[in-house]
């Protein structure tokens, strides 16, 4: 086999809390993404999920273990990955446009240039129009665009993406996994999917990684037999639903109310 | 814009309202207690075309400048220093809050000593009293900074400097105009009180003339101008605030 995009080993993380006890939230989680492949992580609310994404774009360092990249040990946030946050983050001050530059900016990208190609992008996205618009003129969803796109300008060889629809109501949250899917289908990327729901991991991964919950474990690695491009119909398949019910069985286990 | 918009017909009914009760306040009172709207704004605007008003306000606004300029200079960068480095923040930040707590007007003999009656010490009371007011508030906006969008630079790649200069600065902009508006009543409030404590001159030696005269009319027409002045800057600033920052939305007072 090819050498994996992504090599993620033992990786464990804690975090002190109150008078130096140590909450641990990753335990020793190991396992290896293929280039281009989409892959979804699913978890209860709050067991280490975005702690997780946030070690591998370098924000948070492991307490032991490492992430490599291409083979490379990753020290720190760099552009081989490109996030899409939960709260899409946006900087309030930057027109859509302006935030879409933001990663390119950051590389040196000369002016012109990185407007160009942001404009690219804020059209892949199905935002033209609203180039010059502020984020509070915008909706929701179309925030989450702008955040999509600004990961996606960077030409990440990684893109993360942290529950980046679970603050969305559900009929946006449809749309913009059709989207999503269709962007990918046209530029091929590994991703790494985080989302607490298990429809959303089975529809648009290749691959379904469940954690148990805090400490996050890797508990069951499944595989999405689904065939692309896919459609909606695939939701109400025996295959999905059965799907679902394993995901969910195994989920469930650790689920405490 | 709707902020204004709506409160439009309020805030003139409003003022209307309130000349009708001055006037009959004033009406069939001895113009050495008080003196009606109509008298004071007669007399604001005689004062005014005779060249007296203008000439004393362009003094005032000498040392009103400098002060206020220097405060801000002052200000800026030591509240964002002390909102993002929390050493900076213990050993600066008590002393702070102390001095902050003392009356400015308390510090008078001591600016006297220092500094004399006049100009330099017109200036050190106008600095004196404005720039606590613009340090707490910078302070509170280069603290406040939402730390995910500083997460967001980070993960797109920002270093330190970065950091600063394109997610720091431009998130607390909106604190720095709020600061430079309470800062600036502050500098307008000591512009006066430094004319009226230390040597009278301009706006406040026409104000202690008309007091020892018992000229009325006089004395309102200087509170009505220091009203305008007051509202002029805060108008002002807030104009200049929602053309350079478009982008904030702030709440609906």
């Amino acid at each position: 086999m090819a050498q994996p995009k992504l090599e993620i080993s033992q990786l464990t993380k804690g975090f002190v809390r109150g008078r130096g006890d140590i909450v641990p939230v990753l335990e020793n989680v190991s396992f290896a993404v293929a280039d281009l492949e989409f892959v979804a992580i699913v978890g209860p609310s709050g067991c280490g999920k975005s702690t997780f994404l946030r070690i591998v774009d370098g924000l948070i360092e492991p307490d032991s273990g490492e992430v490599r990249l291409n083979g490379r040990a990753v020290t720190g946030p760099g552009h081989g990955r490109g996030m899409v946050f939960q709260s899409f983050d946006l900087f309030p001050w930057r027109t859509a446009l302006g935030n879409v530059e933001f990663g390119l900016e950051m590389m040196g990208v000369p002016r012109q240039e990185r407007r160009d190609r942001a404009q690219g992008w804020i059209e892949l996205v199905g935002l033209t129009g609203f180039e010059h618009s502020y984020p509070h003129q915008l909706s929701g969803g179309m925030q989450q665009r702008v955040g999509i796109a600004r990961a996606l300008a960077i030409e990440p060889e990684v893109l993360l993406m942290d529950e980046p629809f679970g603050s969305l109501d559900v009929q946006t949250r449809d749309l913009l996994q059709d989207e999503l899917l269709a962007i990918w289908q046209r530029k091929r990327k590994t991703v790494l999917f985080v989302t607490h729901s298990i429809e959303e991991a089975i529809y648009l991964a290749d691959r379904v990684l469940i954690f148990t919950p805090r400490p996050a474990r890797l508990e069951l690695v499944l595989d999405v037999p689904f065939a692309r491009p896919r459609t909606e119909e695939i939701k109400s398949s025996p295959a999905f639903v059965e799907l679902r019910r394993e995901i969910w069985q195994s989920l469930k286990r650790g689920v405490r109310i | 814009m709707t902020r204004l918009g709506h409160g439009l017909p309020l805030m003139a009914a409003s003022m209307v309202g309130g000349m009708i009760l001055w006037e009959m306040a004033a009406s069939g009172v001895s113009g050495v207690i008080f003196a009606p709207p109509s008298v004071v704004l007669a007399r604001l605007a005689q004062d005014t075309l005779s060249g007296v008003l203008p000439m004393a306000l362009l003094g005032s606004l000498a040392h009103l400048a400098v002060g206020f300029l220097l405060a801000v200079a002052v200000a800026l960068p030591l509240g964002f220093a002390i909102g993002r480095s929390p050493p900076v923040a213990a050993m600066v930040e008590p002393v702070m809050n102390a001095i902050y707590a003392v009356p400015p007007v308390a510090m008078v003999p001591f600016l006297i000593i220092w500094f004399g009656l006049f100009y330099e010490a017109r200036v050190a009371l106008v600095f004196l009293m404005s720039v606590f007011e613009i340090l707490v508030t910078v302070t509170v906006g280069a603290r406040n900074v939402d730390p995910m969008l500083l997460q967001v630079g980070r993960s797109f790649g920002a270093n330190r400097f970065r950091l600063v200069t394109v997610v720091m600065l431009p998130a607390s902009l909106p604190f720095v105009f709020t600061a430079l508006r309470v800062g600036l009543v502050r500098a307008i409030n000591a512009m006066i009180t430094a004319e009226l404590f230390l040597a009278a001159v301009n706006l406040g030696a026409l104000m202690k003339q008309s007091a020892q005269r018992f000229d009325m009319a006089g004395l309102l027409s200087l509170v009505v101008l220091l009203c305008l002045l007051g509202l002029a800057a805060q108008e002002g600033l807030k104009a200049l605030e929602s053309r350079l920052l478009p982008w904030h939305v702030r709440p609906s007072s």
